[in-house]
């Protein structure tokens, strides 16, 4: 069955060659494919998963290029941060069910090695693990007098131990204002970026499902009027069982002295709950006036600034796929913008000849794009064998701008299933 | 304008194995760094500086974090075990958290720092520097200072 098997978008010489050019860099060097994989496992199953060493092709004097690999256990810290460690038997670790087909790899320019991985998990497990292949380049910086700098990737292994659910639980921990080091307004940066004031919210899982974060803060004055509202951010998103992470905004949009309440909001990815919390917050007439000057300041840079738009081409995807086969699709998304944009791409399937979950796969569903920034969003399509018909879909692309303000472009899907001969 | 894309599809693997997604890759476009620091330190209180240029190609958004690859070894040490207080700083436009100052060593190696690189490359280029200081009551002893850093990306 399709839904048993892998569809491993691995980067490969296309890869290589497309960022050779566009890096003109004539250096040695290796990649890691995937960055990340998440696989789901039967408790007392083993199955097979695969690591990519890609050395690229870049010049004539390029040179054969080695790694070692190893199996880690790793922790986010409240910041986003990694702390790798050495392989044990912590309660979320898979690092010791985990077995690498070669602990060392070595590649002439321009081959790439697929390496073989075994997880074998124990009958008693539930819920998700999680381990970290380091893959360390072979050659050390040195230098007589100065920093030697050693290169490593991690590749992350998310496994989910098929059964047991365990239902995404958040809380909100802590939400608090902190105000720049101001104590009168003759002290304000006359140059460069202001200090805005800042929000931190800490997030914790309280549950043992991982899930990412999404977040909004809100600030109603006293009358019930929302008067500001901006996405939280986070280094890292993703929060696993038990732990915190920290989730910032800047306050940078004047603001009245007065009493307010601070409304913060979670998507955890339940589709049970959010999380929610309502907090006071008082601004002083300093704060407002602090406020009110670093916008000030800050108007010349805001005024270049374009509200955020994406162009997203070609505006329909229309393709003819035989039956047992798989092709690829691609759309171009542009964020023609001055802000950064986050964007997820979903499938929606209409009511009448819906595409089926599993034939197409988006290689990434949620993406960053800077200012100006183009992306391309490769998606794989692969059609079981015993398909037929049309079938349509709208792909739905919705992009969350710095003030929070939603965008969605929807990308009619159409997939004509061609029968075998 | 600047065209990247998202989950290379070099090739599409069909495996026989009950896994669900794996997506991004990342790649040090170099497999030999390092940061010399070329003006000597001739009197106490001295500083000197050196910095890198580091590519990395990626295709999804990517964490950097340093680490000292033995205990201390991000502090500049010469034969003799005599250290020069020093100090760090990873910038470039890629960074949505750039270091605006020069950050302690200590405070350097992770897990107190890491950076974020939330865009989709597909070739961030950062720079790491690195900053030597002699004591300043004291004469550092003579010779080669050295110190060595792991740089990790990951997702």
């Amino acid at each position: 069955m399709w839904e048993n098997r892998t569809h491993i978008v691995m980067a490969g010489l296309a890869l290589a060659g497309a960022l050779a050019i566009l890096t003109g860099s004539a250096n040695a060097g290796l990649g890691v494919a995937p960055l990340k994989q998440e696989l789901s496992v039967k408790p007392g199953e083993t199955a097979k998963f695969y690591i990519s060493i890609i050395n690229k092709m870049r010049g004539r004097e390029d040179t054969a290029q080695s790694a070692r690999l190893e199996i880690m256990d790793f922790e986010a810290t409240e910041d986003g941060g990694l702390v790798f460690k050495e392989p044990s038997v912590g309660p979320a670790s898979a690092s010791t069910w985990i077995t690498l087909g070669k602990p060392e790899v070595t590649l002439d320019p321009g081959k790439d090695e697929r390496i073989e991985c075994t997880v074998k998990v124990p009958y008693s497990a539930a819920g998700e693990y999680y381990s970290a292949i380091m893959v360390t380049l072979g050659q050390k910086g040195r230098t007589e007098t100065g920093v030697g700098l050693s290169l490593r990737i991690a590749s992350g292994v998310f496994i989910t131990v098929v059964g047991q659910t365990f239902p995404r639980q958040a809380k909100i921990e802590k939400c608090e204002f902190v105000w720049p080091p101001v104590t009168s307004l003759s002290d304000l940066p006359k140059e460069g970026q202001p200090a805005w004031p800042e929000a931190t919210v800490v997030l914790k899982n309280v549950g043992r499902s991982r899930f990412e974060g999404f977040g909004t803060l809100e600030l109603v004055d006293a009358n019930g009027r929302p008067l500001f509202r901006k996405p939280l951010l986070s280094k890292r998103p993703l929060v696993f069982g038990g732990d915190s992470r920290i989730f910032k905004c800047a306050l940078d949009k004047a603001l009245p002295a007065g009493e307010y309440k601070a409304r913060v909001t979670f998507d955890y990815q339940s589709q049970w709950a959010k999380a929610y919390s309502v907090a006071p917050l008082t601004i002083s007439s300093d704060q407002a006036a602090i406020l009110a000057l670093r916008v000030q300041e800050a108007a010349p840079s805001r005024a270049a600034s374009a509200q955020p738009t994406i162009r997203i081409s070609p505006d329909k995807l229309i393709a003819k796929v035989a039956a047992g086969g798989n092709r690829s699709l691609g759309l171009s998304v542009r964020n023609t913008g001055q802000d950064l944009l986050r964007c997820t791409a979903t499938l929606v399937n209409e009511e009448e000849a819906s595409i089926p979950d599993g034939w197409i796969a988006p290689a990434a569903k949620s993406f960053v794009l800077d200012k100006l920034q183009s992306a391309s969003l490769p998606m794989a399509v692969r059609i079981p064998a015993e398909a037929t018909g049309t079938h349509k879909a709208l792909l739905v692309v919705e992009t969350v701008g710095p003030d929070g303000a939603k965008t969605q472009t929807k990308v009619p899907v159409e997939l004509t299933v061609a029968e075998l001969r | 304008m600047r065209e990247v894309c998202l989950g290379i599809l070099g090739c599409l693997l069909i495996l026989g194995v009950p896994c669900l997604h794996a997506w991004a890759v990342a790649e040090w476009a170099q497999a030999n760094y390092s940061v010399t620091i070329a003006s000597p330190l001739i009197k106490a209180g001295d500083v000197q500086s050196g910095s890198a240029v580091l590519t990395l190609n990626h295709d999804g958004p990517v964490t950097i974090q340093a680490s000292a690859a033995s205990s201390g070894s991000e502090v500049l040490k010469s034969p003799t075990n005599d250290t020069l207080t020093t100090s760090y700083k990873l910038t470039g436009p890629a960074l949505s958290n750039p270091d605006a100052d020069w950050v302690p060593s200590a405070t350097f190696i992770a897990p107190a720092t890491s950076y974020s690189i939330p865009g989709i490359g597909p070739a961030s280029q950062v720079t790491l520097w690195a900053r030597a200081q002699t004591a300043a009551a004291r004469a550092n002893d003579s010779g080669s200072y050295t110190a060595s850093v792991i740089l990790t990306a990951s997702w």
